[in-house]
């Protein structure tokens, strides 16, 4: 499912133009955006909650070349589910 | 980190007060986003949102764990859960603080390089301070020899000034002595004692005096090494420090050209980036090409296909022009037959019902344009049949007629011996009616008798034995032609072979006509009736390209006997257009004159068939 798909499918059930519903998704997203950037944690308490990690800096060897490189620290965006939802999905049959 | 929270609520304000819609709409809306992220999800789909992110489902396989308390195995079960990739928007900008650093590939070589740099400058370094620092001491050192030279100086002189008073109380004594020696000899021996005691004085004074000197010598030593212990701290402080100094300019150093490298690396990086990005450029470039290559190729392909399907149809088009020609000119030449037959029939009474009924049937043959390549043959057969037969029944009559002379004569002779000349005249005229009858008399029987029981043995087998049926025609004719002779020999006893030829063939075409008639009926039969496919001759996979008119002219030998394929697999082809590749067809066995290619009514039928599927 795409943005325009999901677009679609939220007009139909509130029964609005696409145009609102795009709209208002945009200053959604970008209203999450800011959050995240000024490292706030968002919860939604039915679905999950966003938040920002600091990856700490750490040294990897390449396992083949056996090249050492020094990652620097970066912070992250990490989502976690709710339980409400995880309960939810436990009910749907996994494909392997 | 500030770990502030954001509630779901303070989000619906921020987004209404944003969007300048209402705290219900905005609430209802976010639901409903989360729903629909939810249900999708649900449906194994994966979410995409624009600048924020993917969501997708993973699964998460059980596995094994510990209680830590008791120890024992735990299987944990396996959960579905939800991934979110940010966006690389969403990512860029939440890294942001960050954004700066990038990961530096450490060599080992290299580092290993710096540290021998370090090191050589680092020891370099305190080997020169040390040898200043030990030239220092030596200075040092000797200052303060020099100054505890001048210290027992001083003292050597306190002792000189020590011995001088000495020496001058001597020879204040020696005055004294020398004063008190008139004096009395005992007070001498005071004196001397007094010296001795002086002198013992003098001597222990000394030896304090040694012992102060040792001890101002040992305190003296004692300060240099203080002096000493002092400095070479002070060094050892000084040396520390340039220490550090020179490891913090090291390590500016290493910082300024871990920097440089980065730089390079990150130079790099984006020299590496640009060409990949041409090289993928380059790579699209080319895959466009390709594409436009391929299907240039398919389009030429079908063309190609069209091309061959258009000669095809010009092919036929040419042979069906042909056949047309051909059937003018037989047109013709059947009508020029109709005059010849015209001609015979003021000939002949007889002859004419014959050639109506040979009218009739060539207007038959007319239609039936079919068989005339078979009835040319026959024809030619007949031909060949019907002479054989003119001549043997000419020898028949010749023999006959001899015989029938030879009767006469005889009769005539005894009837000669017994009436003489004069009756000899009217016998003849008998003789020669009796002549005409006898043959006929013995030709009919013979036809009724072979003609009859032939013909109902030739009806069950039809076609394949024709040569039955031409020999019936051929003896019919013959039979018919015998009688005709015999009715013109009234007239005039010539035996006319020119029109029997003529008119044997007719004969023979009007009966092969007749023949040929049954089995087309059964052609239209066969053409009427449903075809049932029970007897397969084959059966073939379809693959990309592969087409129906292919097989068909492998397996039947004309494109367009397709249609029949088409009819035994009509269940799984559907759309005789849109056959699908990897579908098993199988190859009919069809009834051979239904496949007749060279027969135009079966490919006519196999167009309307065409014509009927195709739309």
């Amino acid at each position: 499912m795409n943005h325009k798909e999901l677009i679609a499918s939220m007009a139909t059930k509130l029964n609005a133009p696409k145009s609102v519903v795009e709209d208002l998704l945009e200053t959604t997203v970008k209203i999450f955006t800011e959050q995240l950037v000024e490292e706030k944690t968002i919860g939604f308490q039915s679905f999950g909650n966003f938040e920002v990690r600091k990856k700490e800096e750490r040294l990897s060897v390449h396992p083949s070349t056996q090249i050492r490189t020094l990652i620097p620290p970066k912070l992250v965006v990490n989502f976690k589910q709710s339980n409400i939802l995880k309960d939810k999905l436990k009910d749907l049959p996994h494909h392997e | 980190m500030n770990k502030e929270k954001i509630s779901f609520q303070e989000i619906v304000d921020l987004v209404a007060s944003r969007a300048s819609v209402s705290k219900r709409a905005t609430e209802d809306f976010l639901k409903v986003f989360f729903a629909s992220i939810e249900e999708a999800l649900m449906a194994g789909e994966v979410v995409k949102v624009k600048n924020l992110g993917t969501f997708k489902l993973q699964w998460n396989e059980p596995r094994k764990s510990v209680n830590i308390q008791t120890g024992e195995e735990i299987m944990l079960a396996g959960y579905n859960k939800v991934s979110f990739a940010p966006d690389v928007l969403l990512k860029d900008l939440v890294n942001e603080p960050f954004a700066h650093l990038k990961s530096v590939q450490l060599e080992d070589e290299n580092k290993e390089e710096m540290k021998d740099d370090d090191q050589t400058d680092v020891e370099l370094d305190p080997l020169r301070i040390f040898t200043d620092q030990a030239t220092e001491i030596k200075s040092l050192i000797s200052e303060i020899q020099a100054l505890s030279t001048n210290k027992l100086v001083s003292d050597n002189e306190e002792m000189s000034l020590d011995s001088d008073s000495i020496i001058y109380e001597e020879e204040l004594v020696k005055d004294e002595d020398n004063v008190v020696d008139n004096n009395d000899f005992e007070l001498i021996k005071d004196r001397e004692l007094e010296m001795a005691r002086e002198l013992e004085r003098i001597r222990e004074l000394e030896l304090a005096k040694e012992t102060e000197i040792a001890k101002n010598k040992e305190r003296a030593k004692e300060l240099e090494i203080a002096l000493e212990v002092e400095r070479i701290k002070a060094l050892e402080l000084e040396k520390e420090k340039e220490l550090a100094r020179n490891t913090e300019q090291a390590k500016e150093l290493e910082m300024t050209q871990e920097l440089a490298r980065i730089k390079e690396l990150e130079l790099e990086r984006e020299i590496e980036e640009i060409k990949n990005k041409e090289q993928a450029k380059n790579l699209e470039q080319a895959h466009e090409l390709e594409r436009v290559r391929e299907l240039e190729q398919s389009k030429e392909l079908e063309l190609n296909l069209k091309l061959e399907k258009i000669k095809e149809l010009e092919r036929s088009i040419a042979f069906e022009e042909s056949k047309g020609l051909e059937l003018t000119k037989e047109i013709e030449r059947v009508k020029q037959l109709e005059q010849v037959k015209e001609l015979e029939r003021t000939k002949a009474l007889e002859l004419a019902k014959e050639l109506e009924q040979v009218n009739e049937l060539e207007l038959a043959i007319r239609l039936e344009q079919a068989k005339e390549y078979e009835l040319s043959k026959v024809l030619e057969r007949a031909k060949v049949l019907a002479q054989v037969k003119e001549q043997e029944l000419a020898n028949e009559l010749e023999r006959n007629k001899d015989l029938e002379i030879r009767r006469i004569m005889d009769k005539a002779s005894d009837l000669n011996r017994i009436y003489e000349a004069p009756i000899a005249q009217p016998q003849p005229t008998v003789t020669v009616t009796s002549n005409a009858y006898k043959p006929v008399d013995r030709a009919q029987p013979v036809g009724g008798n072979s003609v009859r029981p032939i013909v109902r043995n030739a009806k069950p087998q039809k076609k394949s034995k024709t040569w039955l049926w031409i020999l019936i025609i051929s003896l019919l004719v013959v039979v018919g032609s015998g009688i005709g002779i015999y009715f013109l020999s009234f007239r005039a006893n010539e035996p006319t072979s020119i029109p029997e030829t003529v008119i044997v063939p007719k004969d023979t075409t009007s009966l092969d006509s007749i023949g040929s008639g049954k089995p087309v009926d059964s052609l239209q039969i066969l053409f009427d009736n449903p075809r049932v496919y029970s007897e397969f001759i084959a059966s073939e996979r379809l693959r990309r390209g592969t087409r129906l008119t292919q097989m068909a002219k492998r397996y039947y030998g004309t494109s367009d006997f397709w249609v029949y394929i088409y009819e035994a697999n009509m269940k799984k082809l559907g759309n005789p257009d849109k056959i699908s590749s990897g579908t098993l067809i199988r190859i009919p066995k069809v009834d051979p004159r239904l496949i007749d290619g060279k027969n135009p009514r079966c490919i006519n039928k196999a167009r309307e068939l065409h014509d009927l599927y195709v739309k």
